[in-house]
């Protein structure tokens, strides 16, 4: 395999931007129309993304240890999309098909055989990763209850129909039939439970298709389909440190499951939980909260609001508050919210001395990662 | 193939040209406070004109690259034998077409989540706006009821040196009817009683009409019902100085139970009148909601951080 060779042609490829994944995906709806119904109406994200996995892969390609990694996660994510291991001949095919008609002259059959060869590595692991799995692809879910709890924010429980094992702090990817085939990242807000139910707390944002639909539309009964647990914002196993969470808006949730798995433990460990909310009503679920901090005196709840003059409690930005509230340099940490607040807090603890090995932190960022005016992406 | 939703590398390593769907969803800081900044609206505008016309470029030049193909095809063969090449030529056809219909399915996303975008935020803003009025206004009122009754137990001071009306709370302490100023005392109470409940109530359909206008909006594409104000309670003869609150005179009176209860709070009975509001107004419009459609209580903040 000629591997400069491949880098060359897919630059050249490359150059072209968006018609070549437009032309990729059209040839596949055409010669293998069955797979049309595996993706969303609108494929203006799609072929972006598609980009940025191939790029990932002709960058990686001689670079195993990320590259294996990489393709495994791609093919065990790809199961809850209902793609088949049938499918990956076809858009073998397409893919060849795409290099060929835009490479030009320096398509030869010496490269259209090394494109081959690299797809059907890349295809393997992929399938083979998705078929060591005993999940389920995906977990049929029923909404149970739909809470509106501010005009933006609703607090939904989801019972899957099969147990979904996850750890607190960890996120599933939820698709909803009012959107069909956009699946979106929401964190579990709940540790555990007996009867395998779900809460979620999402965050509707102006012009979001899935967000806006789960807190305006959704209803009881409603079926929503839902990927594997991911995310490493959990607890660390070997340490019984205090901790310190510090959430915005809907980041609460990971941190709540944190919170209840700490309290259902046998050992008390301090723990401070700092939330922040633009207005006191946006501090949509402080009663829960609160009524944990009652039941273990060593959990405290700290609201703070940040755009809300007369507010009687902590105004202002939460990092602030949670800094001079410091020093926190033996706690574990967590931080989770908004991307502006999650960077700004995180760096204000490193200088206020936190190790920031100890300091987890997710960024609800949006799932369109936006490139900065300067072309860099943002997330 | 596809990649995962949420899961792309972070970092972009391969320098890739600009897409339509890098201009839909590009990222711009905002200017602090203060300094000068462009006008939002406009570059969103200007945004959408460059991806529709980016798109349109796209598909230009792939209808080009297509016409050179069969142009080669047929100077390379001029009696039309070859027939394999000519079908490629015609998959490559149906392939733009495709591609076609696609950018045309995705421009209209695009469009209709643009859209959602402008009038979910548009409403909001108004929304905002309408909460704080409310919320001006019913501190005023909840003020100006306070202060005619101080004057009220001041001209007549209570007996059993109850102090008159704390800030709080109506008297919790039956005053001995009997004499005027007792009954004129109560009747303020009462009087305070029932605009604090109408303060919380108005808050509370206001959230309703607001709910249902959000709602509204993303279903049908922003046709709002004004009429659903109207859902807002009357105020009973008598209060007529602030009657410029109620918007339709016509509206039941909510707060026709509302008296003042052994405990000092508001009883309201909001069974009866669900607001006339565009289908949609939830449900979750209780008088719970009250506790955080309106100001917060002022013990919550400082009896979490006791606990500590
Ligand atoms: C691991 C993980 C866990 C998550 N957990 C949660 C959770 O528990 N609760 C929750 O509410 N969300 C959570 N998110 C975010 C969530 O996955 C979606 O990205 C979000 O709901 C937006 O989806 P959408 O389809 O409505 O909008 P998208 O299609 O993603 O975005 C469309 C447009 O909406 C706007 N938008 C979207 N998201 C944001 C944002 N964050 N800030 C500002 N503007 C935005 C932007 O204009 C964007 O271009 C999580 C994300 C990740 C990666």
């Amino acid at each position: 395999m000629d591997i400069q060779r491949m880098r060359d042609s897919f630059e050249v490829v490359g150059a072209n931007g968006d018609e070549v994944p437009l032309f990729f995906y059209s040839h596949l709806f055409l010669n293998y129309p069955e797979t049309r119904s595996l993706f969303p109406v609108s494929m203006m994200t799609q072929r972006d993304r598609l980009f940025a996995a191939l790029g990932h892969i002709v960058t990686n390609v001689d670079n195993v240890d990320v590259l294996v990694p990489f393709l495994q996660d791609l093919g065990r994510d790809h199961r809850k999309f209902g793609t088949l291991a049938g499918h990956y001949p076809a858009v073998g095919a397409s893919l060849l098909a795409t290099l060929e008609h835009f490479a030009g002259d320096a398509w030869t059959p010496e490269l259209a055989a090394d494109w081959a060869e690299a797809y059907g590595v890349i295809a393997s692991v992929m399938t083979e990763a998705a078929g060591q799995s005993d999940d389920p692809a995906w977990w049929d879910a029923r909404v149970v209850s739909h809470e509106r709890r501010t005009l933006d924010i609703a607090v939904v429980r989801l019972e899957p129909r099969e147990r979904l094992d996850f750890v607190p702090g960890q996120a599933v990817a939820v698709e909803s039939e009012l959107r069909p085939r956009l699946w979106r990242y929401y964190a579990v807000a709940n540790a555990p439970r007996e009867d395998n139910v779900l809460e979620l707390h999402v965050q509707a944002h102006d012009g979001g298709p899935v967000s806006s639909a789960l807190v305006r539309h959704l209803a009881v009964g409603d079926a929503v389909r839902l990927g594997p647990p991911q995310g490493g914002l959990v607890l660390d196993t070997t340490s019984d440190r205090d901790l310190l969470l510090v959430a915005s808006g809907t980041g609460v949730a990971p941190l709540k499951a944190i919170l209840e798995q700490v309290t259902q433990d046998d050992v008390a460990r301090r723990v401070d939980f700092y939330v922040e909310a633009r207005t006191a009503a946006d501090l949509y679920d402080l009663e829960s909260l609160q009524a944990l901090a009652r039941a273990h005196p060593w959990v405290t709840v700290v609201p703070v609001v940040s755009d809300e003059d007369d507010y009687p409690g902590e105004k202002g930005r939460v990092s602030d508050v949670v800094v001079r509230d410091g020093p926190w340099g033996s706690r574990d940490v967590f931080v989770c919210g908004a991307p502006l607040m999650v960077d700004e807090t995180v760096k204000e603890l490193i200088k206020a001395g936190v190790p920031e090995h100890r300091i987890r932190a997710e960024r609800f960022a949006p799932s369109r990662p936006g490139p900065s005016a300067e072309g860099s992406l943002t997330s | 193939m596809t990649t995962p939703t949420n899961s792309v590398p972070d970092h972009q390593e391969w320098a890739r040209r600009l897409s339509p769907a890098d201009v839909h969803s590009v990222l711009f800081g905002r200017s602090g406070l203060g300094r000068r900044g462009y006008d939002v609206t406009e570059v969103d505008v200007f945004l959408e004109r460059v991806q529709v016309e980016l798109t349109r470029l796209i598909r230009e030049k792939g209808e080009l690259r297509d016409e050179v193909i069969r142009l080669k095809e047929q100077v390379s063969s001029p009696d039309g034998e070859g027939g394999g090449e000519r079908r490629d030529a015609a998959s490559l056809q149906a392939v733009r077409v495709l591609s076609a219909a696609q950018q045309t399915a995705d421009q209209y996303v695009a469009d209709a989540e643009q859209y959602s975008r402008r009038v979910t935020s548009d409403a909001r803003q108004h929304a905002e706006e309408l909460v704080e009025e409310a919320r001006v206004r019913a501190k005023a009122i909840v003020e100006q009821a306070e202060r005619l009754a101080l004057e009220a137990s001041a001209a007549a001071p209570a007996p059993n040196g109850a102090p008159a009306l704390p800030s709080g709370a109506p008297a919790a302490e039956p005053v001995a009817a009997g004499t005027d100023s007792a009954q004129a005392k109560q009747e303020l109470e009462e009087q305070v009683a029932y605009l604090r409940a109408f303060g919380q109530v108005t808050r509370v359909q206001l959230r309703a009409y607001l709910e249902a206008l959000l709602r509204d909006v993303e279903l049908e594409w922003g046709r709002a019902q004004p009429q659903a104000v109207s859902a807002l309670p009357a105020l009973p003869a008598g209060l007529n100085g602030t009657a410029a609150l109620a918007r339709d005179p016509l509206a039941k009176d909510p707060l026709a139970n509302a008296r003042p209860s052994a405990d000092g709070h508001a009883v309201v009975d909001l069974s009866d009148q669900a607001p006339s509001a565009p289908a949609g107004a939830t449900a979750a419009t209780s008088v719970e909601d009250a506790s955080d459609a309106g100001v917060p209580e002022p013990g919550r903040p400082d009896e979490a951080r006791s606990s500590r």
